[in-house]
């Protein structure tokens, strides 16, 4: 597993580029054995319809270009799909909105993607000029830049680390099952976070890693969106 | 390597003056006027021939016997020439305390970076320059111009030599005790993990305390630290925490103060206490020099004063702290010397009457009971029923004695002046005082933070 995700990044420096894509940074995280929601690639509106079938309803639809740098302020982002009729009048406004925003922009297709509800944490790396390879945990979400309610450690991490990182957080009760969202197992978050470190600790290429947000399902964490940089 | 700095056996006092205008005077009286101090002592001055009493010398150069320690005290000018003939003379350790140099421009830095390069070639190692010195109070050193602390078992590695003095007469005002003091200055040669590192090994440190604006090498520093905190408590207050900060941090001591985040997690993660005011700071440094560490986090408290040992549970849940849950037996033992008016639940509210042996017996019995951990009496001190004001202290103390110290006593007392004979028996026994509740609920919140550490 590990000298596959050498690999890939060592082809993706090759290539003179530092930034992964989204389907890059999904593959490392699978090699690395990180739960991932379930993502489909589809190319046009029937196949769509039929990922989303074996998806299962209520799905996500986001539309893949390079050239739409700001996917969800663009209308290219649409949760919570719960039908095939659904999806397929999503389908034509998300193409029409994002045309109107980047005229000139060529879609590749479409990303269907499992919805999913829990908790959501953002779990990330950076590359501190003191201490190194660092990570952080904390509750993510989109307004995580508004109330950084975020921790640090340096890398490599234990499982104590990780816990004393749990008790800091200052919104940690939303962890124990906050209005009927799922608990969020402890256990498995610790892992979660110590596999980070340990890819981190076996590719020091990665500079940043950001999964926000890693969701606290019912089923267990999911990270649903991952964006690796190399430095 | 640091060891020679703070046992020397003869002390150069280079810029040795007896004239308080002139800013070497200061550190010249700390040395020369400590009857303690062992180590012999050469005043250099070319413009005298005698300084307090001892013969002075033009120059190093002339002294006949081998120096390990020589301090400079000499304007920024002249340092270089006399770092020159200290290497000449082969003086084991030097402490530039003049000012004028890499806090100042790049010119001074260079020139620092010269003076070290020079005397570290030659076996020579540097503190400094522009700091106030260092102290070894197990020895009757104070070759710094800061006044000199009590003997105990603190040792104080301060980026900021006016800080650090702050907090030392902070400390020496609380009654804390010094073993050994550091200020490092522009930490041309020797820095702060050298110095820390010696903290770990010195048998007289029990305690190490760091007040800390920049690291040089994080993770060498963190790994240091890590090392320490195993076997020594290490406290550490950080200044340069906003960007407001690390500007005032930079023009200070010539570097600039690394982020805030990245620091603090290197902090926690390397199990230290981080202190985020001065008050924190010395409270964390009080408990730790004081107290053994203990069982558990449930403490027991008991009171004159039912109104402070309210504030005092406000602090409860924010710092991890449990209220012990009195036993029949506990309530049994402590029946005879509580009046009937009181109600046996912890916090125990004795009621102002309650005399000094009253408060032994129920300290006594805290002491002894297994379900409580932490100790704590809160007193204001009675001026009333003709008590004597220092009774309740000396009644718990003499209960801690008598129990052999084994749990921590985190003593309360508010009375502002009347604290006066509280604090010369605390010094005598040895035994702490907290000035608040949350102080003292601060002390438990540290120690427990540390038992934590140790639990698996």
């Amino acid at each position: 597993m590990s000298s596959e995700i050498k690999i890939i990044l060592d082809n993706i420096l090759a290539e003179g580029r530092h930034i992964l894509t989204y389907a890059e940074s999904r593959t490392i995280m699978k090699l690395a054995g990180l739960p991932l929601n379930k993502m489909s690639f589809a190319k046009n509106l029937d196949e769509c319809v039929t990922k989303a079938n074996e998806i299962g309803y209520p799905v996500v639809l986001k539309i893949i270009s390079k050239d739409v740098i700001h996917k969800s302020d663009s209308g290219g982002v649409k949760l919570g799909i719960s039908s095939d009729g659904e999806l397929r009048t999503v389908y034509n406004e998300m193409l029409t909105s994002v045309k109107n925003h980047y005229p000139s922009a060529e879609i590749e297709g479409f990303s269907i993607e499992e919805m999913v509800e829990g908790v959501e944490l953002l779990i990330g790396t950076n590359t501190d000029d003191q201490f190194g390879k660092m990570i952080a945990l904390g509750i993510g979400g989109i307004f995580v830049e508004i109330y950084k309610d975020v921790t640090f450690r340096l890398i490599p991490i234990s499982e104590k680390d990780v816990r004393d990182m749990i008790e800091e957080i200052q919104g940690k009760k939303v962890l124990d099952g906050y209005r009927g969202l799922p608990k969020v197992d402890l256990l498995e978050l610790c892992n979660f976070v110590i596999n980070i470190s340990k890819i981190i600790e076996e590719n020091k290429v990665i500079k940043e890693m950001d999964l926000n947000p890693v969701v606290a399902t019912k089923e267990g964490l999911k990270a649903i969106d991952a964006r690796i940089i190399l430095g | 390597m640091v060891q020679h700095f703070f046992y020397p056996e003869t002390i150069a006092i280079v810029g040795a003056t007896a004239d308080p205008k002139k800013f070497g005077n200061a550190v010249t009286v700390n040395l020369v006027n400590n009857e303690s101090l062992k180590s012999e002592l050469f005043p250099i001055n070319p413009k005298s021939d005698e300084i307090l009493g001892l013969k002075s010398y033009s120059s190093v150069l002339d002294v006949p016997k081998d120096i390990d320690l020589a301090i400079i005290l000499v304007p920024s000018k002249a340092v270089p020439i006399v770092v020159d003939q200290c290497i000449e003379k082969k003086v084991k350790r030097i402490i530039i305390v003049s000012a004028g140099f890499g806090e100042i421009d790049e010119e001074g830095k260079k020139i620092q970076e010269e003076m070290a390069k020079k005397a570290t070639t030659a076996g020579v190692r540097i503190i400094g320059p522009n700091c106030v010195g260092i102290m070894n109070i197990d020895i009757g050193m104070n070759a710094s111009f800061v006044i000199t602390p009590p003997q105990g078992n603190v040792s104080m590695a301060t980026q900021s030599g006016s800080f650090g003095a702050a907090c030392l007469y902070e400390m020496e005002w609380q009654g804390i005790g010094f073993s050994k003091f550091a200020n490092l200055g522009n930490m041309t040669d020797i820095n702060l993990t050298d110095l820390i590192q010696y903290f770990k090994d010195d048998k007289a440190t029990q305690v190490v305390c760091i007040y800390l604006e920049n690291v040089v090498d994080g993770r060498k520093f963190y790994e240091i630290l890590k090392e320490i905190t195993q076997v020594k408590p290490t406290i550490i207050l950080k200044g340069g925490r906003t960007s407001a900060g690390a500007k005032a941090a930079s023009s200070h001591t010539g570097s600039i103060a690394t982020d805030y985040g990245s620091l603090k997690a290197a902090i926690k993660q390397a199990g230290a206490t981080l202190c985020e005011s001065m008050n924190d700071y010395v409270t964390a440094i009080k408990a730790f020099s004081y107290s053994p560490l203990p069982a558990g986090n449930r403490v027991g408290l008991f009171t004159n004063s039912g109104g402070s040992a309210v504030l005092f549970s406000d602090y409860l849940d924010e710092y991890g702290l449990e209220l012990a849950e009195f036993s029949a037996e506990f309530k049994e033992k402590i029946n005879p010397f509580v009046i009937p008016l009181v109600k046996k639940v912890n916090p125990l509210d004795m009621i102002a009457g309650a005399r000094g042996e009253e408060f032994y017996q129920v300290a006594k019995a805290m002491f002894e009971d297994p379900n409580i951990d932490i100790v704590i009496p809160c007193v204001v001190i009675p001026t009333f029923l003709e008590m004597q004001p220092d009774e309740h202290f000396k009644g718990v103390i003499r209960a801690w004695n008598h129990t052999g110290r084994k749990k921590p006593i985190l003593p309360i007392f508010m009375s502002g002046k009347l604290m006066e004979p509280i604090k010369k028996i605390a010094a005598e026994e040895n035994a702490p005082i907290f000035m608040s509740p949350k102080e003292a609920a601060f002390a438990a919140k540290v120690l427990i933070d540390r038992m934590k550490k140790f639990q698996k």
